[in-house]
């Protein structure tokens, strides 16, 4: 094994006791023989426990006293309940803004994409809009003597 | 936790939610602290954390561990917080006004270099992203193994394993550089 291979392993499963079997093996077999690697997997188990490690002790009384309050009173309100339920469900805010506003989407396009596709409406409404002006201007022609060019002027 | 208790408290057994929070509180303590990095955020995860769990107990079916369902609230919120409070302020790890020791070490030197030590943490917490940071706190401070990390965030486990690398590269990087 390189060291390239052997320092991937050691800063995930290595120093997490996941690496089993073979892999372990190997692994072991390389640490002995290189220093570099050996300060490695020191090193990193020392920076973990340095800035995540060591003990912390439970949270004051006074946490508790609070939970106990806000359970008793059933102060919360219920933009808080919808919350966190929808954090206990759906995971972040951003996953649950993201989530929420696909659904809109998705209802939205529902509603209003099949209308699209069937609008005679606007088309008949032309069509019907130019047939009574032609008619309305044969009429004006027909009525009386006046000229293409007054039948025009009508139109426009 | 035992399945009992956990119905008692779910039936409204105020006595039994407590020992619920006993059990539970200090590890919810040490993932939110270290993910949020300032002791008030994490008193507050705390306080969401088992108000949210004691509302959502008739739902927990038991398919995932009591553990792992406290845990995903936990980071949920902490995650939360954290995003929130970034927008304000730069987090500081440390001490809130009139905290003491609990071993009685209540000098100035030992609050000093206490805090010196908070501040440097704090720094190194500074350059890891929200993910790296609950992956490392559920690794390292909660002692989860990648399965249940993963079950946890709900991600890949190899999703854990790359978030915990890249942790653990930041970190000594940073080391490396300071030094």
């Amino acid at each position: 094994m390189d060291c390239r291979k052997a320092e991937e392993l050691i800063l995930s499963d290595y120093v997490d006791g996941e690496l089993k079997g073979e892999l372990l093996r190997v692994l072991e077999e390389h640490l002995h023989s290189c220093p570099a690697c050996q300060a490695l997997a020191s090193q990193t188990v020392d920076l973990g426990q340095a800035v995540f490690g060591g003990a912390v002790s439970n949270p004051p009384e006074r946490v508790w006293l609070a939970v106990r309050e806000r359970i008793s009173v059933g102060r919360s309100s219920l933009v808080e309940r919808a919350q966190s339920w929808l954090i206990l469900f759906f995971g972040e805010p951003r996953r649950v803004a993201f989530s929420v506003t696909l659904a809109m989407a998705v209802v939205v396009a529902g509603l209003f994409l099949p209308g699209m596709w069937h609008r005679p409406v606007a088309k008949n409404k032309d069509v019907v809009t130019t047939e009574l002006m032609l008619a309305s201007a044969g009429a004006f022609l027909a009525d009386d003597d006046d000229t293409w060019a007054d039948g025009l002027e009508y139109l426009l | 936790m035992e399945r009992e208790t956990i119905e008692k408290a779910r039936a409204g057994d105020m006595g039994a939610f407590e020992a619920i929070y006993r059990e539970h509180a200090g590890m919810v303590f040490g993932v939110a602290l270290r993910i949020v990095g300032r002791v008030e955020d994490a008193e507050e995860v705390v306080q969401d954390v088992f108000v949210s769990v004691h509302r959502s107990l008739g739902h927990f079916q038991g398919k995932s561990s009591f553990k792992t369902w406290v845990y995903r609230i936990a980071v949920n919120m902490s995650l939360n917080i954290l995003r929130r409070g970034r927008l304000a302020r730069q987090s500081e790890l440390r001490m809130p006004e009139g905290a003491e020791f609990e071993d009685g070490r209540n000098t100035f030197e030992d609050r000093l270099a206490v805090e010196e030590r908070e501040v440097r943490v704090s720094e190194l917490l500074e350059l890891l992203s929200p993910d790296q940071r609950a992956c490392m706190a559920l690794r390292v401070s909660a002692g989860l193994s990648y399965e249940e990390i993963a079950q946890t965030l709900n991600v890949n486990i190899n999703t854990v394993r790359t978030r915990l690398r890249r942790a653990r590269e930041v970190l000594l990087k940073a080391r490396a550089q300071r030094r």
